[in-house]
């Protein structure tokens, strides 16, 4: 095991807050439910032009550059997205989805959209929700996203603790001892398309798809990544042991 | 076991020719059932048996073993071709008998890296458990249609995860950390259904007189769908033979 420094632990807490200013929490246009056509129209043409290369025109993963991409680039007919703050198998929120195309996900071929301006970004929100019914089907209450609390301060019993909770929760089944995305099942694992997928490498940052401030660590491991074979450990750790968890793998990055 | 795109497609096939969860869900009465048959029969497959698949393990071998592992998702009886595990009900049955309440909450158990039942009926809205007998990770994720796909965590420490489906429909589920791992959960909106013994043989029991549609479905082999007529204190003998080729 590595040996703690103080300085190393305020590094890592430096990284995480130095993540660039996010508006990402913003409620949608359509807060009260008012989304008009023209919204969604809108959404259409852009996706059609910055979206539909890899996505499909229909937004089944089959672009025309799809199959030169790994990992493939995202089905949405299912309403399965990797980025949801809702429990295992939920829908993402609008803000989910805004912040994802903002942000982009890291480790793959999905860039961040924050060129094109918050309203051109809540079209395409708008327009990649009628992909699936899902969001028609399912507006009632028993999803809700789940509450992320305060982050655990990174002490070293906390990332003592996430260390070994690491290693009994067995993560490295996938991820590998190190973290490095090498474990013993890395290179069975596919998607819930059946495409080939690997675990992300754990120790760089630019790996971690939702994100890497505490927060959105904390909510990958709680509900998992939608349609991967990351599962959600909500039912098997608890909220302590999930931030202590999160502190081991930011004091993790990098080695 | 190489998840094949072939295999997916072909299972979701069969999902496809589900009756509407829906028509299930909205028809069925439990009550007294005053007078009753029983409808028996076996289910065959004649044709060549596929050869089972080889699996390396590469994780967990202290647990789940050294050796390659065989495996293959339809099982024929040497003796008269019956096929094991074809789920069997009678989708348009509207009212009989209440589901018994067994004596353990139904289980869903995972030992040496081996889902056991490979086919488990659960009822529909009906709380059941994922045990985990291994010590090991395993996870629960499960491919379906009209319930929410579910990937969840099921550390060695994890003894118990509760599960439970809404709507009637038969859910795949897989999981990641040992790729062979498969299993089926048949949700059912009623009592009448059952899953064939090793020898192919299935009984409903305590089916009310009538006439009925009897849907067979197997992983591999796909749906059929049998007409029935029940009468009041009598067998009906139905046998089914999956066509070679299917």
């Amino acid at each position: 095991m590595r040996i703690w420094h103080p300085l190393l632990g305020a590094l890592a807490a430096i990284a995480c807050l130095a993540s660039p200013a996010e508006t990402f929490g913003q409620e949608s246009p359509w807060r009260d439910g008012t989304l008009d056509s023209s919204m969604i129209e809108s959404g259409k043409r852009l996706y059609l032009r910055k979206c539909a290369f890899c996505h499909g025109s229909g937004g089944r993963g089959d672009g025309s550059v799809a199959r030169y991409v790994f990992p493939k680039p995202r089905d949405l007919s299912m309403g399965l997205y990797k980025i949801h703050s809702t429990p295992t198998g939920g829908l993402p929120t609008d803000q989910d989805l805004f912040r994802t195309l903002s942000r982009g996900l890291p480790g793959t071929t999905m860039p961040s959209w924050s060129n094109l301006s918050t309203m051109q970004r809540w079209q395409l929100v708008a327009y990649i929700k009628t992909f699936s019914d899902r969001f028609e089907n399912e507006m009632d209450l028993e999803f809700q996203p789940i509450t992320i609390g305060t982050p655990k301060p990174p002490y070293p019993e906390s990332v003592a603790s996430g260390q070994r909770l690491f290693l009994e929760a067995q993560c490295w089944t996938c991820h590998g001892m190190k973290g490095k995305g090498d474990g013993p099942s890395s290179h069975t694992l596919v998607d819930d398309w059946d495409y080939p997928i690997i675990p992300a490498d754990l120790t760089s940052s630019r790996n971690w798809r939702g994100g890497y401030r505490p927060e959105d660590a904390y909510r990958s491991i709680a509900v998992g990544i939608g349609g991967t074979p990351m599962p959600s450990f909500d039912d098997a750790l608890t909220e302590d042991q999930l931030w202590d968890i999160v502190n081991y793998l930011l004091w993790n990055i990098g080695s | 076991m190489p998840r094949c795109r072939w295999i997916a497609a072909a299972c979701l096939a069969s999902l496809a020719g589900l009756p509407s969860p829906a028509h299930s869900l909205q028809a069925y009465a439990p009550g007294e059932v005053a007078t009753a048959g029983t409808i028996r029969g076996t289910l065959t497959f004649r044709g060549e048996v596929p050869a089972a698949e080889r699996v390396e393990v590469t994780t967990d071998p202290e647990v789940c073993g050294v050796e390659p592992r065989f495996t293959s998702d339809l099982l024929v009886a040497d003796g008269n071709d019956g096929v094991q595990n074809v789920v069997i009900w009678l989708s348009d049955i509207q009212e009989g008998k209440g589901w018994e309440t067994p004596a353990e909450p139904r289980t869903l158990n995972q030992k040496g890296c081996t889902f056991t039942p490979h086919v488990l009926v659960v009822p529909a809205g009906e709380q059941f458990f994922a045990v985990n007998s291994d010590g090991v990770l395993h996870n629960i994720h499960t491919r379906s249609g009209e319930n929410r796909p579910v990937n969840k965590a099921q550390p060695g420490f994890l003894k118990r995860l509760p599960l439970k489906f809404r709507y009637p429909e038969i859910v795949r589920v897989e999981c990641d950390a040992h790729d062979w791992m498969m299993a089926w959960i048949v949700v059912a909106a009623h009592p009448y259904y059952t899953i064939t013994e090793s020898d192919g043989s299935f009984r409903l029991e305590n089916v009310p007189p009538g006439t009925y549609t009897m849907q067979v479905w197997h992983e591999r082999l796909g749906t059929l769908s049998r007409e029935v007529t029940v009468s009041a204190d009598a067998d009906v003998s139905v046998n089914v033979e999956y066509p070679a080729g299917q």
